[in-house]
């Protein structure tokens, strides 16, 4: 309804009409060169945008062939041959060896010693009767209760250090320095990675040794509960 | 060629469109440029079902103007109707003022659509000066049929309103 009134007004409304008309007419005129600045920067638009597009129609398919060449690498790489390799940067590790001992830092050595174990301090003890070498120490060691190797070697391995420490000779008086890689680690030796046939050995040993001792302790139980059953 | 074509037979609809609802002509200039770039680059969303060329082409016009003064937050002054007292104005009385033709009515009539916003300014010039539907008007401002008429009776009462004052 007020839609088709709406519409008769257009006719009706002349006083308005002429006036819109009147302004229209009034209105500024178009620049004669606003059409061809249109047309240049329409060219110019059309270009940057073709070559927007050319750029990255070119550049999609390189990204994605890198990202595959990428992903190729990273799968078809083989695995580090071997732990050394990986665990081995090449760069040496300086290590500077102990300076022989001056005369003043022997006892401090000593008493440092002495503070240790017992074991030691009858290796420490040695030295000092003037029996420096591991030879000598050995015998010693033997008169001792606990006989196992493994112990015996340690010991001896102090036995060493402290007899060196003892007597500071000639050669040793300068510093030198040793370059150590991460290959003199032993944990990251390869070879340490894996159980040596004695040590097989001695974990079969043990076990056996175990079981053996369980089936004893089984067995006093057992005499114990009938012990018990035959006292009631 | 194509587009020296459209832009040769649009260019003077669309520069007059924008230059109405503009505050200056060098901005208009930017403003038309922009709207023939859009009708080009979205030439294929053209619709022929829904309007014709040119009525999608004043669209983007408008749009593009709206858009430009939105942005631009130029200060204009404009008469709004906050008492309602256009409103309050009978349709007789509209109607003497607008549809008796008196020179003397005219040039109050010129000097009131100064005082109308654009979006006003542009309604009516549509519906008086481009003669166009309701239905084409709805589709260049994006708007339903309903909402132009109604804005276009309030419109005209607006006018008389400016008219009155003047003459007060």
């Amino acid at each position: 309804m007020k839609e088709d009134y709406i519409e008769t007004l257009h006719q009706q409304d002349t006083n308005l009409r002429d006036a819109i008309r009147l302004e229209e007419e009034a209105l500024p005129p178009m620049p004669a060169d606003l059409n061809a600045r249109l047309m240049q920067r329409v060219k110019e638009e059309m270009a940057k945008k073709a070559t927007k597009r050319r750029r990255s129609r070119v550049l999609w398919p390189m990204v994605a062939a890198a990202c595959v060449a990428a992903l190729i690498v990273v799968f078809l790489t083989p695995p580090k041959g071997t732990p050394e390799d990986g665990m081995s940067t090449g760069k040496p590790v300086a290590a500077k060896v102990e300076k022989p001992k001056t005369d003043a830092e022997v006892p401090q050595a000593e008493a440092l010693q002495k503070v240790s174990t017992p074991q030691e301090e009858k290796v420490a003890e040695q030295p000092k009767a003037k029996h420096p070498t591991a030879t000598t120490a050995q015998p010693l060691l033997a008169q001792e209760a606990v006989p196992e190797k493994a112990a015996t070697e340690e010991e001896a391995a102090v036995i060493e250090l402290a007899a060196e420490q003892k007597a500071p000779e000639a050669p040793r008086n300068e510093t030198a320095t040793v370059i150590l890689t991460e290959r003199d680690i032993p944990i990251t030796r390869p070879e340490n990675y894996k159980y040596t046939p004695e040590e097989i050995a001695l974990m079969k040993k043990q076990a056996n040794e175990a079981y053996l001792k369980w089936v004893e302790l089984e067995l006093e139980i057992s005499k114990y509960t009938l012990e018990k059953m035959a006292q009631q | 060629m194509a587009q020296q074509t459209m832009v040769e037979r649009y260019g003077r609809h669309v520069f007059n469109q924008v230059v109405r609802l503009l505050p200056s002509v060098e901005d208009a200039e930017e403003v038309y440029q922009d709207v023939f770039l859009k009708v080009f680059l979205n030439i294929n969303m053209y619709n022929e079902e829904k309007a014709s060329f040119k009525t999608w082409v004043s669209r983007i016009a408008y749009n593009e103007s709206i858009t430009w003064l939105r942005h631009k937050r130029r200060e204009v002054i404009y008469f709004e109707d906050q008492d309602g007292e256009a409103e309050r104005l009978s349709e007789t009385e509209v109607e003497a003022t607008l549809g008796h033709p008196n020179p003397e009515t005219v040039q109050l009539i010129r000097a009131a659509l100064k005082h109308l916003p654009p979006e006003e300014r542009s309604l009516i010039t549509m519906f008086y000066y481009e003669e166009m539907s309701l239905k084409d008007i709805a589709y260049v401002t994006d708007s339903q049929t309903t909402t132009i008429a109604s804005k276009l009776f309030r419109t005209r009462k607006k006018l008389c309103k400016i008219i009155q004052m003047i003459q007060s």
